[in-house]
Parts: C-alpha cells; sequence; structure tokens
C-alpha cells in the first residue's frame, strides 16, 4: 500500500511551482516536531492536547496527499479525545510518519 | 463586476504547510493572499488590510477561529466580510459554532483546489453585490434628505410652534405617513391637519405637498373648514393613484367664539377634553379618507362642540394603537382611553406619550407615532394682528362696493374670503386683516344667523343648546328659499384721514342690540358676544332700525398705532 | 396570509377570500386574483371570516378592486367581518363604497 497519493502530489508540484520543495521541507520538520509533542502529551497523559495535536496533524496529512497517516491520525484523535490511547498506537503513527517523510524527502530530491 | 475580479483573501492556518497550499491555491486563482499564523495575527492583518474575504482555520494557537471571526465581523460592521472556516472538523456541534461565531462557510481539509476556486467567485460576486446596493442605499439616503428638507419647510411648518399647541412626531424613518399642518386664520383662529397617507416614504410624502399648500392658502385666507376639506379631497382625488389616500382629522378652534369645529374621516376616535367636568368625550370619524371619492361624492359633515379655556382636543394617529410591547402585544384603542381617563398627570398629553413609551420600552415602532394637543387659551385679540406692509398713499384711495348675497348664495357661498381678498387691496386695512376678519365674521354670522336664519343667540349658552343651536342653523340654511345679507364697502378720505365704512344689511326682524351692546367683552357668556367684540375693534358701530342694519366705521390708525 | 378565488358556476360572481393578516404583503396576490378573473364576472364578494387583521394598504387594495370593478358602477360585498376588521372599515366609512355584511 503506498504511503501517498501520487496525483495529489502531482497537482502540489503544479500549484506550488518553486514552493514544492519548501512545501515538503516545511512538512517534514513540521512532522517531527509534531511526532515530538505527541509523545510529550501522551506521557503526561493529557489526553485534551493530544487529541488537538492529533487533529491538527490530520489535516497537514491530508492536504499533503498522506492519506493513510491521516486517518491514523484520526483515529488517534477519537481515542485520545476518549482517554484510551495507548504507545502502540503512537507507534503505529510514528512509522507511518516516518515512511511518509522518507517518499516525500525521494520526491523533493527529484523535482 | 466580473467573475475575475481580484480579491483580497486573509489566510489564516496555524499549520505552515496548509497555509502554503491554500494560498498557492487562492493565488493561482488570480487573488492577493494575506497570510497569518493565529486569530490574533488575522484580526490585526484584517483592520490595517481590510481583505475581502477571510479564510479562518478553527483551531488555533494565541486566538482560535471563532474568536477571531466575532471579533472580525464587529470590526466590519455593515461591511459585509465573507467568512470561511478552514476545518477537518467533522461534529456537528463545532459546525454550529463556526457559524454562530459569524462563519459564512466551510472549506474542508484536505483541500480541492475546484470548491476553492468555486467558492471564492461566489463569495466575490456576493461582495460585490452589496457593495453596490450599498452604494445605492446611500444615495437613496442622501436624496431621501434632500427631499426631506424639502417636505419639512412644507408640512411641518405652518405655526405648529403657537402657543397652545403641544405635538410629537416620530423620528423613527426619513418620511412617516403623518402630516401634521397648522395655520392662523385670519381671525386669529387655528387650524390644525392631521394626516396619515397609506404606505411610508416617499409615496406617502409626495400626497403632503399639494395637501399642504391648500390647507395653509385657503385657511390664511379664512376659508371654511368644509371648503377646505372639499378642496384638499378634490386635489387628493386628482392627483393620487387609486388605492392610496389620507385619513384625515381638520379642527378649527375658534379662540373668538371659544368653539372647536372639526372633521374626521378615517382616523380613529380622537379626544376632546373638557376640563371643567373632567370629561374625555370621543370625537369618531364621520367621512370618508381624503382623495378616494370625486367631489361630487364627497360632503364633509363638521361637528361642532363649545370650547371652554382650558378644554383640549388630542390627535393621534393609528401609530399608537398599533404600538407594540416587546411581546410583541398592541397597544390598542381601549388601552389609550384607558390611560386618558385614568392618569394621574395633569397632561394628558404627556400621560399618553409616557404612557406608549413605557409600554413600548426599548422595543423598535412599527408605525408612525403622531400626537398633538390644543388647548384653548385666553387669546389677547390685539396681540394676534397679522403684520404686512403697505405706504399710506398707496392703493386705491376712494371707492365704494355693494354685494347682496340672496337665499341661493347664502346656502351655498361663503362671502368672507372674497370680501377680505377685495379690502386687502388697501394697504392699511391690509396690515389688519386679522381684526377686519374678526369683525366681518362677526357682523356676518349675526346678519345670517339671528337675522336671516331667526336663530337665537341665548340657546348658545349651554353645552347641549350650543350643539343644538348649529344643527338648526345647518338645517334652517338648507332649507333657506328667501332673504338676503347685503354688505357694502365704501373708503374715503374725511377729516385728514382714511376711513372705512362697512354696512351689512340683512333681510330678518332684527334683534335688541341695545342691551347685546351692554354686554362687556369680559362676560363670559357665550351668546352675543359678536357686539362687544365689534365695538372693540371699530371706531364706531351705530344699529339701525330693528337692528337689522348695521354701520361700522374704521379710522387709518396714526403710525404706529393700531386700530 | 394567502388570498383565494372561486367562480361561481355560471362565472357571474366571484369569491375571494382573504386568509390571516389583509397587508401590503398580499398585494402582488390580491391584484392578479381580480386581474385574472374573467371578464364575465358582474358581482364580487370578499370573504374575511378567515382575516384577522386589516390594515390600511388592504383598504388600498380593496379601493383597487373597486375601480377595476366599475368603481362607482361595481358591486362588491365584504362579509364575514371580526370586530377588529369591521371597525376599520367603518372608521373609514367604506361602507359607503361597499355592502358590508
Amino acid at each position: 500500500m503506498s504511503h501517498l497519493d501520487q496525483a495529489l502530489l502531482d497537482e502540489l508540484k503544479l500549484v506550488l511551482e518553486d514552493e514544492f520543495v519548501d512545501l515538503i521541507s516545511a512538512f517534514i520538520d513540521d512532522s517531527n516536531e509534531r511526532m515530538k509533542l505527541i509523545r510529550q502529551q501522551f506521557e503526561q497523559q493529557d489526553w485534551t492536547q493530544l487529541s488537538r495535536t492529533a487533529h491538527s496533524f490530520k489535516g497537514s496529512a491530508g492536504n499533503i496527499g498522506a492519506q493513510v497517516l491521516a486517518d491514523m491520525c484520526m483515529a488517534l484523535e477519537d481515542n485520545a479525545r476518549d482517554g484510551n490511547c495507548s504507545l502502540q498506537m503512537i507507534e503505529q503513527v510514528d512509522q507511518e510518519q516516518a515512511s511518509v517523510c522518507q517518499q516525500l524527502k525521494i520526491i523533493a530530491n527529484n523535482s | 463586476m466580473t467573475d475575475s475580479l481580484k480579491l483580497k483573501v486573509l489566510v489564516a492556518d496555524d499549520s505552515e504547510t496548509d497555509r502554503m497550499i491554500l494560498s498557492a491555491i487562492v493565488r493561482q486563482e488570480g487573488h492577493e493572499v494575506l497570510p497569518a499564523k493565529n486569530g490574533k495575527e488575522a484580526v490585526n492583518i484584517y483592520r490595517s488590510e481590510r481583505p475581502d474575504i477571510v479564510l479562518l482555520d478553527a483551531l488555533m494557537p494565541v486566538m482560535d477561529g471563532f474568536e477571531a471571526a466575532r471579533t472580525i465581523k464587529a470590526i466590519a460592521g455593515t461591511e459585509l466580510v465573507p467568512i470561511i472556516f478552514l476545518t477537518s472538523l467533522q461534529d456537528p456541534q463545532s459546525l454550529v459554532r463556526s457559524l454562530e461565531s459569524g462563519g459564512d462557510d466551510f472549506l474542508s481539509k484536505p483541500y480541492k483546489r475546484v470548491i476553492i476556486k468555486a467558492k471564492l467567485t461566489a463569495f466575490g460576486r456576493m461582495r460585490s453585490m452589496h457593495a453596490a446596493i450599498q452604494a445605492n442605499h446611500r444615495q437613496l439616503l442622501i436624496e431621501q434628505q434632500v427631499a426631506k428638507r424639502v417636505f419639512d419647510n412644507v408640512a411641518h411648518q405652518g405655526c405648529l410652534e403657537s402657543a397652545g399647541i403641544r405635538y410629537s412626531l416620530s423620528p423613527l424613518s426619513v418620511f412617516n405617513g403623518d402630516t401634521l399642518l397648522a395655520q392662523r386664520r385670519p381671525d386669529g383662529g387655528l387650524s390644525i391637519f392631521l394626516g396619515d397617507f397609506t404606505g411610508h416614504g416617499l409615496p406617502a410624502a409626495i400626497g403632503a405637498m399639494p395637501l399642504a399648500e391648500t390647507f395653509y392658502g385657503m385657511t390664511a385666507k379664512g376659508f371654511e373648514l368644509e371648503d377646505i376639506v372639499k378642496e384638499i379631497n378634490l386635489k387628493l382625488n386628482n392627483v393620487l393613484p387609486m388605492g392610496v389616500f389620507c385619513c384625515a382629522a381638520v379642527a378649527h378652534i375658534d379662540f373668538i367664539n371659544k368653539s372647536l369645529r372639526i372633521w374626521v374621516g378615517g382616523l380613529p376616535d380622537l379626544c376632546f377634553w373638557r376640563e371643567s367636568t373632567k370629561e374625555a368625550v370621543a370625537v369618531a370619524s364621520s367621512g370618508l379618507p381624503l382623495g378616494i371619492v370625486g367631489a361630487d361624492k364627497f360632503s364633509p359633515k363638521v361637528e361642532q362642540y363649545r370650547m371652554d379655556d382650558g378644554d383640549r382636543l388630542l390627535f393621534w394617529s393609528d401609530g399608537i394603537h398599533e404600538a407594540r410591547n416587546s411581546e410583541g402585544e398592541l397597544f390598542g384603542e381601549e388601552r389609550l382611553w384607558r390611560l386618558i381617563r385614568g392618569r394621574e398627570e395633569d397632561s394628558i398629553f404627556d400621560a399618553v406619550l409616557n404612557g406608549v413609551n413605557e409600554y413600548i420600552g426599548q422595543n423598535d415602532r412599527e408605525d408612525d407615532i403622531t400626537l398633538a394637543e390644543v388647548t384653548m387659551q385666553n387669546v389677547d385679540l390685539r396681540s394676534m394682528r397679522p403684520l404686512g406692509g403697505g405706504a399710506a398713499l398707496e392703493g386705491v384711495l376712494n371707492w365704494q362696493q355693494s354685494t347682496t348675497f340672496d337665499a341661493k348664495s347664502l346656502r351655498h357661498y361663503n362671502p368672507l374670503p372674497l370680501m377680505l381678498h377685495n379690502l386687502s387691496e388697501i394697504p392699511w386695512v391690509r396690515q389688519a386683516s386679522g381684526e377686519l376678519y374678526t369683525m366681518l365674521a362677526e357682523l356676518y354670522s349675526n346678519a345670517l344667523e339671528h337675522g336671516v336664519l331667526e336663530l337665537d343667540s341665548q340657546l348658545k349658552a349651554s353645552t347641549e343648546g350650543f350643539a343644538t343651536y348649529y344643527a338648526e342653523r345647518e338645517q334652517r340654511l338648507k332649507d333657506l328659499k328667501s332673504g338676503f345679507v347685503r354688505i357694502s364697502f365704501a373708503h374715503q378720505f374725511e377729516n385728514d384721514t382714511f376711513q372705512l365704512v362697512i354696512e351689512v344689511e340683512d333681510s330678518g326682524n332684527g334683534f335688541d342690540w341695545q342691551s347685546t351692546l351692554n354686554n362687556s367683552l369680559e362676560n363670559k357668556k357665550y351668546s352675543g358676544r359678536g357686539v362687544p367684540l365689534i365695538s372693540a375693534i371699530a371706531d364706531k358701530v351705530e344699529y339701525q332700525g330693528n337692528g337689522n342694519f348695521v354701520r361700522v366705521t374704521l379710522r387709518k390708525p396714526e403710525d404706529g398705532d393700531s386700530i | 396570509m394567502t388570498i383565494s378565488a372561486t367562480a361561481a358556476n355560471d362565472q357571474s360572481q366571484m369569491t375571494i377570500t382573504v386568509d390571516g393578516r389583509f397587508d401590503f404583503s398580499s398585494h402582488q396576490e390580491f391584484r392578479q386574483v381580480y386581474e385574472n378573473a374573467p371578464k364575465t364576472i358582474k358581482r364580487w364578494v370578499v370573504d374575511m371570516s378567515s382575516a384577522t387583521y386589516l390594515d390600511s394598504s388592504a383598504l388600498g387594495m380593496l379601493l383597487l378592486l373597486r375601480d377595476h370593478a366599475g368603481g362607482e358602477n361595481s358591486d362588491i360585498t365584504i362579509s364575514g367581518c371580526n370586530n377588529d376588521v369591521r371597525k376599520i372599515l367603518t372608521i373609514s366609512n367604506f361602507g359607503q363604497l361597499f355592502n358590508i355584511e
């Protein structure tokens, strides 16, 4: 299963032109930042903030064509809101985030 | 206004990548982008840059989208600023929250280019339409203000500021359908007109123009109430479109004879307040509103009341009945009359005005509230003299004229305005046209009522008799087959001064003028007032024979003197 | 507020029924009713039994109908008025222009 929606990325490339590379590096920095925040909030068991972080992450991931990551964020958002969030779930999101970023780097290098 | 209109679009999102993507899409559609990282930045940029459309992420640090939307809408005031929420929110509660904080639409993540394009186009079009409507509205307001100035000059002037009159006009719309006019009669009396046109605004105000001209002109010339009402009806019938008319009340307050003559057509009951008995008499509508039927179908029925000092007439339009409280209930006619009858304050005017305002509270008034009150006062005749110009030797010097009015003329015609018009050719007489009209009116009504119609002035001594007297006058005049009143004027230069001699003769049996002459002006009896009044104005009064011939002489006053 | 109309079988009489508030908002509807009526209508009945309120614009509409129906020669009956409606018609002396039942 692909981590990224190629058609959507092609369209973004068209719209953003030179800025496309900047967009990708911004997303990579941003998502690393968000993962850190998610782990922190999990350790502090701050479910409300965790849910909000997952919510924002979901939006950004969807916008860049990382649909699997967006879906996982949505599940995390829902579970965190109910306060039953497992470390395993966070590891899953982390893994998917790493794969997405890796693929994005390749795309960026080829642009 | 085209679809490719370039808009200034504020894009507020804390996620850098989302902001980049949305900005790029918006820019590619040919619009200018103003990016913001949180709600606070968005508000600041809105304040300084006034973008055309605002795209707001719901959840942002520092200030969230909901608060930013509320603040921006508050700053925008009446200007239309579409706010579109950017959201991946799915729960209905959050969507409702964004609408409640002033959002106009949503845009969901992940973004779809076609949808963004379509929404920007639609809101851009809506915005320019709104701007066009606002420009039209501003133009309309300017035009209305100019028209209102003209209207006020015509319709709300006259002598509404005279002693004895209090009024309140609703300031709520540029034109309300109400017209309130007051004008002095040549004898110092007052005529008041209250009209309520169908509809509001310009259409309602236009009809007031010919109406006011007619009312002012005919009143100042001394025409009878019936004739004025008939003429206004005819004018309005000619100029108003079918279905537009004017509900009205016209009252005529005679300070000399202490009487009230009133005609009401289509307005709710008015209130005539008798101070001595503390009695509120309802004066009901007796005719069609003005402007509906032609002259041949319109015969106004005028009511006549004795009006003592302190008696009042209260006018209002149906705006008072239709005033609503915060629960939407009507003030209603019953409540108004209860208020008048059961009030504690001394002034009915204040009681009604305060009562209505208290009732409606902060609520918007639906209709136009117009209220006016006239109080009968003891007026010094000499203070009412209208001023006019004219040098002593201008105009005609020696002339005379004699006019005889037969039964047919007496039935249908009031000769006073014509006679006054002729006499005002003489400059020194014109200066005293008020006194002159008063005197002529007395002489004429004595000749007509006591002479030709043989009415007994003693009848007028009581309230019931007063009404009977005028009912009888109307009946006898209608049935009049024979009789005459002859009025002659002579203007002469004699004993180094000008003098005007007026002779009035009638076909009646005369009256006991000697005892009537002994009545003084201060006498509170209502009958026979005319004769002492004439004596007070004229330099010489001579009755001859049975009293059916009277000669009155007026001398031109020395400069600075009144007659 | 609704206006409805029914013509008698022989098309000589039309009954216009007014439901609810009779005010300026029904101007268009009311006008359409009489303007689209068959030319054969000689007698008009305005049924007010379901009308709750009447303002001066409504009086204006009645005058327009009267004009359409021949002015002086029109034959218009206003029927079923409640007290409030009757009062307004009385104040305006519309009894001189219409048959009020």
